[in-house]
């Protein structure tokens, strides 16, 4: 398996993790129809208390760690912005 | 990672100009720099789209200018800046928009304040910037900033003063406080470093010129938002919310003028439920100047999103929170929640939920004080605020536990029923319920205040309460329908289906809205409307107090209710207050008075020389604002009682530039003494003539009686001017007050009789006592009337009344208050002198005092006085004034009796 094969599972990973942690909030339909880059903070799918265990959530899961600051619709405003940001944690643990 | 370069590349296109749609494609799908302008228009919004664009701005532009909207803040300066800079703007290669931005922003600075004052403004705000960019360790540059801000805070309380301090600093402040603060935690974080036209354009926002009360806008929204969209959907979306903004702020109008009552209007439940409503709905002014502002970024391609949403209709407290100030919310939560929250988790998520949202909460209280410091100059800390914010933290708190708590569930399918409409709806009308309960609170001045006027509705009986009860069914059951028709795919939205805006739709509505509002504003509809109809929509064309503003102005000037007095809701209120010096107090503030015996509160102490309203105020030996009288009348004298309130005593004039003055020089120059060339006299019966001012300031029918008999009639008074305006009852029922709170003996049994009966007592807050007070207030004014006359006429004094009309009565107000005084003062026995008409052909600014003030200028008085003169030549007052022969020319045939 490539690094890059490898890197796009794990993204996969994280979006999966992302889905199944929103069907605790919204209905598995709409969790469906959620593309990749569809808004989520934006579109009003999370919010200040949900994101909170969303980044939880995370934190548990990878073993990563996210401050406050980026708590931000730059880094969680889409299944693939929360898997870039992520990975750049698993990749560079600082 | 290759989303994050996207995004960095999308940040770079916008620092090279090349502004990017939010998929990272260029918008409109052209890639290549424009060739020349047809290319541009046909690649960024297309000839007939710019057309229409500016066809609706127009219009809306021209509504704004003939509803006068945001006259007072200085908007109506800027239209001409805010249309051309679009339509230049628009044409504009996109490299250079930003930098036109910042440039059409400081234009508007200069507009607005002038060349030295917009260069001290942007020189101060670059300086700030600056410190933000030293290379210098980041703490060092945050304790740079707080140090400058400490030094300007200074300024601002007031501790020293430049020629442009209290100018600018507000529009500073506005610019800064809160931006400054968003500015220094993202730039910490900031992963793609912006242009330096990004960071100005941030900080000099077009708008903010006139708008101190504005939205903190992000910075990492504010950059991330910049044309990511297509641009004519952008500028829709900008005009629509600019119109918006406008329909908010008529509605304000309308409800500020017709539907606020005063407190002391407030008799039972049916008023207290208006009282409560309405100080909910005048947030609208808070709603509109938000919607204009953002409407007018968009017009420069900043797509920022709406900072209020249907916020009458939140289902909840977090909801409300989330729909009412939006950004506001959301800088709450970026430097106060989750910093909080993410250190306090340790403890567990319950507690850490519980701390973060306390800390937003009473964050939320001071930097609103903050925010009126730098706004205002006052740091206001009351127990009204406290208690609001403290007890809106807690529900909201309560609100978020228990959302938190059901979290876990999974999600259910959303479906239509009626259950669920009901008890949505049931929801809505609770929570907008208890948002007005709260914001009638938060809105008045004290707690005691509050809580007696609410207390009124005790009074009513169980059918208002079943009518009350029977209306918020009625509107719950109207929820209920709008719900079904939502459902059944019904919409009202004019701006498309979110994610795929509509650009006729919105230009189509708002070129019909604007225009309908436009040809309303024309005379020639207007008379179409009937009376009332016209009457209506041409007082929504002016800016001006509704009465209970001008009561609190009144009173303010002789409470000290203006200091702290924090009203985002009045849109002059907050015009008045910004402007007022400081040193600008009522005259029982001063120096200039000392208490007095009996119902007199106060005095003006004998020989005083000091400085009222910024005007030099004296007065004689026997504490007149008046020049030097012996007690006794010399021989050959005609000697004339002035009594009244503060615009007779000349508050902010100087002693000759009262109307008592210039009336008596003028009586002296033409009637008597040596023959004048103007109107050469035939009579010498009397060698002078002395007005003597007996008036102070804020003195009541109450007082003026008493002064009848306790001052005026040891100076042998041939006749007794009596001067009454509009603000009599306001006068006499803030005096009443003092009166009752402080026990003061009132040896007229017929005014204790009137008083006891309306059942006060000095433990009673001031608003309870006034509103207990004011049915009685004619028997009272009436009392007084007869007493000035009565005491008159038994001494063989004619008692003369002068009806002096207040400004707010430029333009034709209600006149049932003016003919009631009248007929009060005829059934006493007065002569009546009307001086309505006394200001006829100029206009209000030109005769108040001040912008702040509502009492004559020197214009004002000499209008006054002219007026007085005529009327009392036409009606033979004086002796040897004779009715002139020519009414166009009342002093053409001299004065003969």
């Amino acid at each position: 398996m490539t690094m890059k094969s490898t890197s796009t599972a794990q993204a996969e990973a994280i979006k999966e993790t992302v889905r199944d942690f929103l069907t605790e909030f919204i209905t598995p339909k709409e969790v469906q129809g959620l593309s990749d880059t569809a808004p989520l903070i934006t579109g009003g799918v999370l919010d200040s208390i949900t994101l909170v265990e969303l980044v939880a959530a995370l934190e548990d899961r990878y073993g990563v760690t996210i401050h406050s600051h980026e708590m931000s619709v730059e880094y969680f405003d889409s299944l693939n912005d929360i898997a870039a940001m992520v990975q750049s944690k698993m990749d560079n643990p600082s | 990672m290759l989303n994050r370069i996207k995004k960095g590349a999308e940040r770079l296109g916008v620092l090279d100009g090349v502004p990017l749609s939010g998929n990272g494609e260029p918008a409109n799908g052209q890639a290549e720099a424009p060739q020349g302008l047809r290319a541009l228009l046909a690649r960024d919004i297309g000839l007939f789209r710019f057309l229409v664009l500016s066809a609706q701005l127009a219009l809306v532009l021209a509504v704004i200018y003939q509803f006068r909207i945001e006259e007072t803040s200085g908007l109506l300066q800027i239209t001409g800046v805010i249309f051309g800079g679009f339509v230049v703007h628009t044409w504009l290669a996109p490299r250079f928009r930003l930098p036109f931005f910042v440039l059409l922003s400081m234009i508007a600075i200069e507009a607005v304040f002038g060349a030295m004052n917009a260069l001290w403004l942007i020189g101060l705000g670059l300086g700030l910037i600056g410190l933000c960019h030293l290379p210098i360790a980041f703490r060092a540059r945050v304790t740079l900033v707080v140090a400058v801000g400490a030094g300007l805070a200074a300024m601002q309380a007031g501790w020293f003063v430049t020629s442009w301090s209290g100018i600018i600093l507000p529009i500073l402040g506005s610019m800064f406080m809160f931006r400054l603060i968003i500015y220094l935690y993202d730039i910490r974080h900031e992963k793609t470093p912006a242009s330096l036209w990004e960071r100005l354009a941030y900080f000099f926002l077009l708008p903010n010129v006139c708008f101190p009360l504005f939205p903190v806008v992000d910075y990492q929204l504010f950059r991330r938002t910049y044309y990511n969209d297509d641009a004519s959907a952008i500028y829709q979306k900008g005009v629509l919310w600019i119109f918006r903004g406008v329909t908010h702020l008529l509605l304000y109008r309308l409800i500020y003028y017709y539907v606020v009552p005063t407190p002391s209007e407030v008799q039972g439940l049916g008023e207290v439920l208006v009282y409560i409503v309405s100080s909910y709905l005048l947030y609208l002014r808070v709603s509109g100047l938000f919607h204009m502002i953002i409407g007018i970024l968009c017009l420069f391609g900043f797509n920022l999103p709406e900072t209020h949403h249907l916020y009458f209709f939140a289902s909840g407290f977090n909801d409300v929170w989330r729909r009412l100030n939006i950004y506001w919310k959301d800088f709450m939560v970026k430097i106060f929640y989750y910093p909080v929250l993410m250190r306090a988790r340790r403890w567990g998520m319950t507690p850490a939920r519980v701390l973060a949202t306390a800390v937003v909460f009473l964050a939320t209280w001071l930097l609103h004080s903050y925010q009126w410091f730098w706004l205002q100059g006052a740091f206001p800390l009351t127990a009204v605020d406290g208690l609001y914010w403290g007890l809106l933290g807690a529900l909201v708190i309560a609100n978020t536990l228990y959302v938190a708590s059901q979290l876990k569930k999974p999600a259910e399918e959303p479906a239509w029923t009626w259950r669920g409409a009901w008890i949505h709806a049931l929801k809505v009308v609770g929570m907008f319920v208890v948002m007005s309960v709260l914001w009638s609170f938060w809105s008045s001045h004290s707690i005691g205040e509050w809580a007696s006027t609410v207390a009124t509705a005790s009074s009513s009986g169980v059918g208002a309460y079943a009518l009350l009860i029977a209306g918020l069914t009625l509107l719950v059951g109207l929820g209920v329908l709008i719900q079904y028709a939502a459902h059944r795919g019904w919409s009202l939205t004019v701006e498309g289906e979110p994610g795929s805006p509509s650009f006729a739709r919105p230009a189509l509505y708002t070129l019909g809205a604007a225009s309908l509002l436009l040809a309303l504003s024309m005379p020639q509809t207007q008379e179409q409307l009937g009376a009332r109809g016209a009457g209506i929509v041409a007082s929504i064309q002016e800016v001006r107090l509704n009465q209970r503003d001008q009561d609190r102005m009144t009173r303010g000037y002789y409470e000290g209710l203006l200091d702290g007095d924090n009203s985002y809701t009045s849109e002059l209120w907050w015009a008045v207050q910004a402007q007022r010096p400081r040193d600008w107090k009522p005259l029982y503030e001063t120096d200039a008075v000392r208490s007095g015996d009996g119902v007199f509160d106060y005095e003006l102490i004998p020989s005083y020389d000091g400085i009222q309203k910024q005007a030099p105020f004296r007065t004689n030996a026997w504490g007149m604002r008046d020049q030097a009288y012996d007690r006794e009348k010399p021989p050959g004298a005609f000697r004339i009682a002035l009594l009244g309130a503060s615009i007779e005593m000349g508050a902010g004039v100087e002693g000759h530039e009262t109307y008592e003055a210039l009336l008596e020089a003028r009586l002296n120059e033409e009637l008597a003494g040596a023959p004048s060339v103007q109107a050469p006299r035939t009579d010498t019966s009397y060698q002078r003539y002395e007005i003597l001012n007996f008036a102070v300031g804020a003195y009541s029918v109450i007082q003026n009686g008493a002064m009848m008999d306790e001052k005026v009639l040891s100076f042998d008074p041939d006749l007794v001017f009596y001067a009454v305006g509009s603000t009599e009852t306001q006068r006499l029922l803030m005096q009443i007050t003092n009166l009752v709170r402080q026990e003061r003996p009132i040896r007229y049994p017929a005014l204790q009789a009137i008083i006891a009966q309306s059942g006060v007592t000095a433990e009673m807050e001031s608003a309870e006592i006034r509103r207990r007070v004011a049915p009685y207030a004619e028997d009272i004014i009436q009392w007084g009337f007869n007493k000035v006359a009565a005491t008159s006429l038994q001494h063989g004094i004619d008692p003369v009344l002068l009806y002096v009309p207040n400004l707010d009565e430029i333009g034709g107000l209600d006149r049932t208050w003016e003919a009631k005084l009248i007929q009060f003062a005829e059934t006493a026995g007065f002569t009546v002198l009307n001086l309505e008409g006394a200001y006829d052909g100029h206009d209000k600014a030109s005769i108040q005092l001040a912008p702040w003030d509502w009492h004559l200028g020197v214009q004002g008085h000499q209008l006054v006085a002219d007026r007085l003169y005529e009327a009392l030549r036409a009606q033979d007052i004086l002796p040897h004034a004779q009715a002139p022969s020519d009414p166009s020319n009342p002093v053409s045939t001299g004065a003969t009796r």
